[in-house]
């Protein structure tokens, strides 16, 4: 403990409250809407599967976004199925770094080494996969219902949670490699091994530490795709499944509604979508601006 | 510094897909609601030579013999004949046979002569041995046909007499047979087991497949019967039901299979089309494990009945198009008991949770596995959310029809549900319906009811129809007391047409049929 206050300091913390653009502003209030919809929405709201006794009623007083097909209110199912896209895009999210996080790390600390072009074909063969592509193939394999792995049941939002992580892979493992590249050509990492500090805490206590900011800003921006892809599969009728509602279901559901004059039906689920993914993608583009900012400085 | 390059890339390129998409969903928004489409097409007193189907989907295997489903029938229904076929009031007669069936005295074997003249579309004659190939691929239940329902097991062996006389020996007198003849297509000999295209003596040829998507068909000149006006019909494959409909109300098609309940309204709405509403066996089954707990008692399967919010799904989910169903056997189909009443239109939650204590079970929690289409997980939705009033938590399994089937051919599930057209197979018998709840048929899960076997060993023996409808009633209302078959309703068969083709048969609808119709112009 003595030796390490003699040592060069790592540098933690370094992100400061940037001056945001006027996009990323734009991007906070519609990713704020999008959280008051997921977070708030489904507190206020009724039970998502109940009837209402109005079949495709259009939006007014009584229900604020309309009903659908089945006499349900749109709003609790809106709120419902943002609460349920945001969840499986987080989940899906934490997922892919809990994986990608460790294996960049041991990848950029031993950079060019057989550890590292281990990790890294693993990742070009993973990466070689297209997400969607990969995602309907496994789905068209095992089916929409919940598949049995040994003593582990799979629910089909389980299962979309874990193939949105394992897509997610690849990127995150990335910029993780090529962050710790960075941060093991510093002074304070050769310090710590000189000084005798076990690898694993050089890795894990320092140099995580420091790799973490531009991660953390591209998981961000990924939960925006992760939504979007979500919603691309239940869409399809390979997501979520019902009556539980996600926003991709409810836009699945709608089609041929348009035609019987329910726009609303289609319009609102397809608007909460793009809110959310763009709101996520511009925040996270400001996040990623003020990152490239400080590390300027 | 750290490489974004490649998330930026993504990442923009994400944007720009979202962007695109927007703007295309809005842009098809936009044509999608434009009623100047409306009924466009047809012109006025111009002959139409050449109809054109719209239907959900065609099947890849273009095999009338392999499967029953309307994916095949509906397009190669012009093309194959059957030994006998529906008069307008749905009676069987003779079409390939020459007349009646010479059935021996202990009901075992039937001879039947053929007719004279027919030859298929590549001009062959149509002999014993074409007959007796069709019949040996469905009797054999290594086939994987789903016509070996109707005939494998009941069918010892189909011979040729000579060349225009068939004999069929039977394991055990089968008169439903009857039945099934005139529903059976006979297909040319070197066709049985093609799965790409087939052949038969009907009024149309297949001229082109392409797989999956359309099948256009040619008039068969050389037509041994009245030789149709139309020079031809086309297929196509348009799933999107919004779709189909656009395509009708353009006059892109000339009808429209497979009409979607909440759009009936709006097709009755245009001058240019007309709808045809009626009972056919389209039917919604299904099925309980009944040597299994909770189902294994019947309280708990009444419970389930009485709690059923068939209103909802009549109502909802089929727009008012459907009729509140009592038993397993449809109006369409033999065996229908229009006086049947257990079950009201509301469910009844306090019945259903007294024979639910009755029973011994405080919670009822189980699983309905359903098929995928949009109708199913409709009804599926509906019935869960009516159920969960009782107290009962039903949780969906919602299947591709795949393995679906796989699970409920091997029992895989607690309740499952499908709908299907049983017409093709089974013509107006009950067969497909009420077969599995023979306690000896192989995809029977556990129900076992003494006198529902003698009546269908009955029902399905006699050669007497009236006889046959009698038992099949009886069957009906004991399945329906027992709740081991409770379709919440009876769906209908809805076909649109333009008006500037003559009208649909809707007699022969009522065996799920859609007949070409015999002159084409306004």
């Amino acid at each position: 403990m003595v030796m390490t206050r003699v040592l060069p300091r790592s540098r933690t913390s370094r992100l400061r409250v940037p001056r945001m653009s006027a996009l990323t502003w734009s991007g906070l209030v519609l990713l704020l809407l999008f959280l008051l919809l997921a977070v708030v929405g489904p507190l206020v709201a009724g039970t998502s599967t109940a009837r209402t006794g109005d079949t495709l009623a259009a939006p007014g007083a009584a229900h604020l976004f309309g009903t659908d097909h089945l006499q349900r209110d749109l709003f609790a199912r809106t709120a419902e199925g943002a609460r349920v896209s945001l969840l499986v895009a987080v989940a899906g999210v934490g997922f892919g770094l809990v994986v990608a996080v460790p294996a960049g790390l041991v990848a950029g600390y031993f950079g060019g080494r057989w550890p590292d072009d281990l990790i890294m074909r693993i990742l070009e063969a993973l990466q070689a996969l297209p997400l969607f592509v990969f995602a309907l193939f496994v789905i068209g394999v095992t089916g929409t219902g919940d598949s049995q792995i040994g003593p582990v049941t799979l629910t089909s939002t389980t299962k979309v949670v874990l193939l949105l992580g394992v897509g997610f892979i690849p990127y995150f493992a990335r910029v993780t490699r090529s962050a710790t590249l960075v941060e093991v050509q510093e002074d304070y990492v050769d310090a710590l091994r000189v000084v005798g500090v076990p690898r694993w805490r050089i890795i894990a206590g320092e140099i995580l530490v420091n790799v973490l900011p531009p991660v953390l800003v591209q998981a961000f921006l990924w939960i925006g795709v992760a939504i979007f892809a979500e919603s691309a599969l239940s869409f399809l009728g390979l997501g979520i499944q019902p009556p539980q509602p996600s926003l991709g279901n409810i836009l699945g559901d709608a089609t041929g509604y348009m035609l019987l004059g329910a726009w609303w039906y289609s319009i609102i689920p397809g608007l909460v979508i793009l809110v959310a993914t763009i709101g996520f993608n511009l925040v996270g583009d400001g996040l990623g601006d003020a990152l490239d900012a400080d590390n300027r400085r | 510094m750290i490489n974004h390059n490649m998330s930026t890339f993504d990442r923009r390129r994400f944007l720009t897909m979202t962007g695109v998409l927007t703007a295309g969903a809005l842009a098809l928004a936009a044509c999608g609601t434009d009623d100047s489409a409306t009924g466009g097409a047809a012109k006025e007193g111009k002959k139409v030579e050449t109809i054109t189907f719209g239907v959900v989907s065609i099947s890849d295997y273009m095999n009338p013999l392999t499967n029953t489903s309307k994916r095949v029938h509906w397009i190669t229904d012009p093309v194959v004949e059957s030994l006998y076929t529906y008069d307008a009031s749905l009676k069987s007669i003779p079409l390939l046979a020459d007349g009646e069936p010479e059935i021996s005295d202990d009901g075992l074997t039937w001879t039947i002569k053929l007719k004279q003249g027919v030859t298929f579309h590549n001009g062959d004659p149509l002999t014993a041995d074409d007959v007796v190939a069709s019949l040996t691929f469905v009797s054999n239940p290594k086939s994987t046909s789903d016509w070996t329902t109707f005939f494998a097991y009941y069918v010892k062996s189909a011979e040729a007499v000579d060349k225009q006389t068939v004999k069929i020996t039977l394991t055990t007198p089968f008169g439903v047979l009857r039945s099934h003849l005139t529903n059976l297509p006979i297909v040319h000999k070197a066709f049985v087991e093609r799965t790409d295209t087939t052949m038969g003596t009907g009024p149309f040829k297949v001229d082109k497949v392409a797989q999956g998507r359309q099948v256009t068909l040619s008039r068969n000149d050389a037509y041994h019967g009245t030789k149709p006006e139309l020079k031809g019909v086309v297929f196509e494959a348009i799933p999107d039901p919004a779709t189909r409909l656009v395509n009708l109300r353009e006059g892109k098609i000339h009808i429209m299979t497979d009409v979607s309940p909440e759009s009936v309204a709006l097709l009755k709405q245009d001058s240019q089309i007309t709808v045809h509403e009626v009972d056919a066996p389209s039917d919604i089954i299904t099925y309980f494990v009944a040597n299994k707990a909770p189902f294994d008692d019947v309280k708990v399967r009444q419970a389930l009945a009485y709690a059923m919010d068939r209103k909802g799904v009549r109502d909802i989910v089929y727009a008012g198009t459907a009729k509140i169903a009592q038993g397993p056997v449809g109006p369409a189909v033999e065996g229908h008991d229009s006086s049947l009443q257990i079950y009201g239109e509301a469910p009844d939650y306090a019945k259903a949770k007294a024979l639910l204590a009755e029973a011994g079970v405080s919670s009822l929690e189980f699983t309905l596995m359903v098929t995928s289409d949009a109708v199913m997980k409709n009804v599926g939705q509906v019935l869960a959310e009516g159920w969960k009033q009782a107290g009962i938590t039903c949780t969906l399994e919602v299947l591709d029809f795949s393995p679906w089937v796989k699970n409920w051919a091997s029992g895989k599930y607690q309740m499952a549900m499908t709908g299907f057209e049983s017409g093709f197979g089974g013509g107006r018998t009950a067969v497909t319906v009420l077969g599995p709840m023979s306690s000896k048929n192989p995809l029977n899960f556990g129900y076992k009811n003494d006198e529902v076997d003698k009546l269908l060993g009955e029902a399905w023996a006699t050669t007497d129809d009236a006889a046959r409808v009698e038992a099949c009633k009886k069957i009906n209302g004991i399945l329906a007391n027992d709740a081991i078959m409770i379709p919440p309703v009876y769906p209908r068969l809805v076909v649109a047409q333009r008006k500037e083709i003559s009208p649909l048969d809707e007699k022969l609808m009522g065996v799920s049929r859609v007949s070409l119709p015999p002159v084409h112009s306004v």
